[in-house]
This record gives C-alpha cells, structure tokens and sequence, in this order.
C-alpha cells in the first residue's frame, strides 16, 4: 500500500515530532548546522531537531533553545517521549557539520560543523542514545529526509543521487 | 560591538534619508558592476527586511536550487555581512562578461571563473560601503571573499552561523538586480550586525524600495 | 624592460592587469598574498608593484610596509576596492606612491605606472 507523503519542512532552530507515518521531516541544504533524526521502530514515532550552533552559553541573549544541539537533544527526546516514544528504542542518525564556505571572518574563524558534530554525538551518548547512522563534514550541503513510514533517513547533496544512510550494525 | 560602530548603522537604517542613502549607495554597487561588465546592471527592487532564523529559507521556491554564492564579512565602522548570489546557470553567463567571452562558452566553473565571480561580488560590496562611507568617514575592513556553489538553502545558512549565538533575527537589506535583456538576476544581501536591532525602531524598516530605471 | 610585480589573491584581476602590462610592454611577476609578495620582492626587485589591500596570509598594507623598510626606495601603487580616505592616508604614509580603486580603468593604471617608474 502506497503512503502519500506529507512534506514537512524542519528549518533552522526548529524541531518537528510526529507520529503519522505518511510524515517526511525535511532539512533542506545543511552546511554547518546538523540535523539529528530520531525514530522508535515500535511506536513508530519520530522526530528531527534542525540545530545551528553546538551550545547555549550563558551570555547568549537568544533564547530558542532548539537552535543549539546540546540543549536541542533532550527537548527532542522528551517530545518523543510524550508522543509514545520508548528511548531506549530510539535509533540515531546524524547528518550535516560541513564547512561550506570558508571566509575569514572579524569573529574568528571556528569550523562550526565540526563543533556542532562534537557537540551532537556527545549529546547523544549523554542520552543514551546510540548513533546508528551518519552523513558529515565534508565541504557540501546535505538534505536529509526522515520518512515516518519506517524510520529510513535519505540524503542528497548537490548534483548527486538521493541515498539511504544505512544503519551501522 | 561599541555603540559608534553601530550608531553608523542605525543610522544608515533608519535615519529619515536613509532610503536615498542606501539607494544611492546599492546604484553604486549596480554602477561598479555594469562598469566591468560592459553591460548595464540595474536594481530591480530594493527593501530592508528583519528576517527571523527560522524563516530564512520560507520564501525560496526551491530550496535545492544550484546556487551561486560569494561571501564576505565586513569589519569596523559598519560591521556585517555580505552575500551575492546567483543562479548557477546565471553565474556562467556572468563569468562569460567578466572573462569578456562570447555567452554561453563557459560550461563549468573553474577556478579563474570562481575567481572573477568572487571579485565582482568584492567590488560591489565595496563600492556600496564606499558610498555610505562617505557619509561618516570611517575606515571599513573587509575580508576576501569566499565563493561556493550549493543548494540555496545551504549558501542562504552561511549568514546564520557567525551571529545565532546572539539573535533570532537577522536584519538585511536586500536587493534585486537585473541588466536590461533578462538574462541573468543577482541578489545582492547586506547583513548589518544584528545587534543594532535592539537600537532601531522597527517600524522604519520593512519598507520596499522599487526602482525600475529608465 | 621594466619589470612590474603584480600582488593579488584573486586569480582574476592577477589575469587582467598582467594582461594590460605584458600589451604595453612591461614584464610582469605575479604574488598571490603578501608573504608571497614579500619574498618575491626581496628575491626579484622588480621596478614597480602594483598591489592588493585585501588579501589573506598577510595584507598589503602590512607587506607594503615590510617592503618600504626592505628598500625605501620601493615604487608601490596600492589597487583596492575599499577606498576610503582613512585607508588612502595610511597607504600613503607607509609609503605607497599611489593609490588606485578597483575596478582599475586602464588608462589610469599605465599612466599611474609611467609616473611612478619616472
């Protein structure tokens, strides 16, 4: 039986749930943000947190906690949770963290991929939560779609195929 | 961020003249262009936006679209950014002017075509910042620019990542350009620090500005 | 013959203006950052240097000023986009002998040259 899809966009500092499995979570053109996609096979259930900077810090007036990937992650796994999502169940995969344009800036120049890549796989173990599945770095940008039906996560960067990022065993 | 560097900006925003400066200031940019292209450049529209993070990306009718993009940051008295961009397919024809061949010969960039992309984008943004210089007589500094090509929404994230730490918003001015045929259109976005958003009254901003020359 | 140093990270405008110079006679050595300007100077010496502001490894201010105090008598004209007056005066007083904005009209660049090697 063929599921219509519904196309729901994740943008930047944003974090979609959803427990419909004709849903497709989309982050289009990571660079240096990471999308970090969850899943529970069993509730089928699953979520996306588009992040653009690893960490909140203190000085930080902006107040999206969504937009940094340590304090993005538990607000994920919680909106799961609440949506019948058993963690220990919630298969991980996580795309993004390349450097795409390298200018010297007059703030410094931090590869914020690589940051936010850091900042996610931590993040992810302090949850407990076992990567299963990665597209990072690099110097392009990446789509990923995560397809409720059943939990596959795809990637497409420019010029090349749409991929299925298979689950590391 | 001292509060000189961003009384500049804000007044350069949201001064009552500010519409002319910053339309005397982009017809410089177009003006530069046209100059080293041979051809006449002209702004189509030109308005100043206050853009939240999340929303960057909304009004693209193809976020995956082969884009164009040229980088630069600007430092000191008018502290931001700035972006060029360019349709992939538009961005071979504007190598072609710059590289002074037939259109339509280059069929891929290389490095010499990267290279004059990025110093149009230079040249531009420099020629704008020349103008509203003028006005204060502060030093400016930029960097050299940077040039890719990416999906859109990837070359559109580039501008969030040295300011989401400290804003939801970002504040661009962002302009249209087109030469008289059609046959090819550039977006010109100059980002000031977003931090001179918590000094402006925002009901200057989000004025358009449509100039069709004659 | 004289020989004209062309600093300039932009691998374009390297292009043109070694293509106007080598039209008009000169002979031209290309440098891609400071660093690599300075060096070259000091291992060339060219007559004249026509240079960039705005270049990664080591701008042209910084590598007009280590260049000058290499040999005092350099002939440098400094060929920039940004031309503010703050930046003009600095390029001056280092000791740049003129200061050209981008995009160069060929005719003021030649003339500029001529003036400059006397």
């Amino acid at each position: 039986m063929h599921v219509a899809e519904n196309l729901h966009p994740v943008a930047i500092s944003e974090m979609v749930v959803s427990a419909d499995p004709a849903d497709v979570l989309v982050a289009y053109g990571l660079g240096s943000c990471v999308a970090i996609c969850l899943y529970d096979p069993l509730a089928r259930v699953g979520g996306m947190l588009h992040a653009l900077l690893p960490t909140l810090r203190n000085n930080n007036r902006a107040n999206t906690p969504t937009k940094f990937v340590e304090q993005g992650i538990p607000l994920l796994v919680n909106a799961l949770i609440a949506l019948g999502a058993n963690p220990a169940r919630l298969i991980a995969h996580l795309c993004g963290g390349a450097c795409v344009l390298t200018a010297p800036s007059f703030n410094g120049t931090l590869n914020i991929g690589q940051l936010n890549i850091q900042a996610a796989r931590k993040g992810l173990q302090v949850a407990n939560l076992k990567l299963r599945g990665q597209a990072t770095g690099g110097d392009k940008g990446r789509t990923v779609r995560l397809h409720l039906v059943n939990g596959q996560v795809t990637v497409k960067t420019l010029g090349q195929p749409e991929r299925v990022l298979v689950v590391e065993r | 961020m001292s509060t000189q560097h961003l009384g500049l900006w804000s007044k350069i925003i949201s001064d009552g003249q500010s519409q002319e400066w910053l339309s005397l200031a982009m017809h410089h940019a177009a003006h530069i262009l046209s100059d080293m292209v041979k051809r006449s450049i002209k702004i189509h529209t030109l308005r100043t936006e206050i853009v939240p993070l999340n929303e960057l990306t909304l009004v693209a009718s193809d976020p995956e679209a082969e884009t164009l993009g040229v980088y630069l940051s600007i430092g000191d008295d008018l502290p931001g950014q700035a972006m060029l961009m360019l349709s992939l397919d538009d961005a071979m024809y504007l190598a072609d002017w710059l590289l002074e061949l037939r259109p339509g010969t280059t069929t891929q960039l290389g490095q010499l075509e990267y290279s004059a992309l990025a110093e149009a984008g230079n040249v531009m943004l420099s020629s704008f910042l020349n103008a509203l210089a003028e006005i204060s007589q502060s030093p400016l500094r930029l960097s050299p620019p940077a040039v890719t090509v990416d999906m859109l929404a990837t070359i559109l994230q580039v501008v969030t990542t040295s300011v989401g730490a400290v804003t939801d918003e970002l504040l661009i001015i962002k302009t249209d350009l087109k030469d008289d045929h059609d046959s090819i259109w550039l977006q010109f976005w100059v980002l000031p620090d977003p931090a001179i958003l918590k000094t402006l009254n925002r009901s200057k901003i989000s004025r358009v500005l449509t100039t069709l020359e004659i | 013959m004289s020989r004209i140093m062309v600093v300039d990270d932009a691998q374009f405008m390297r292009m043109r203006v070694s293509k106007l110079l080598i039209e008009h006679g000169y002979e031209v050595i290309e440098a891609i950052d400071g660093e690599t300007a300075v060096q070259t100077y000091r291992s060339v010496n060219p007559d004249a240097v026509l240079m960039d502001i705005t270049m990664p490894h080591k701008d042209g201010l910084t590598a007009l000023a280590e260049i000058r105090h290499f040999d005092p008598q350099a002939k440098v004209i400094m060929l920039t986009a940004l031309g503010q007056q703050p930046l003009v005066l600095q390029a001056l007083q280092i000791g740049a002998k003129d200061f050209l904005v981008k995009p160069y009209d060929p005719e003021r660049i030649l003339k500029t040259l001529q003036k400059v090697l006397g």
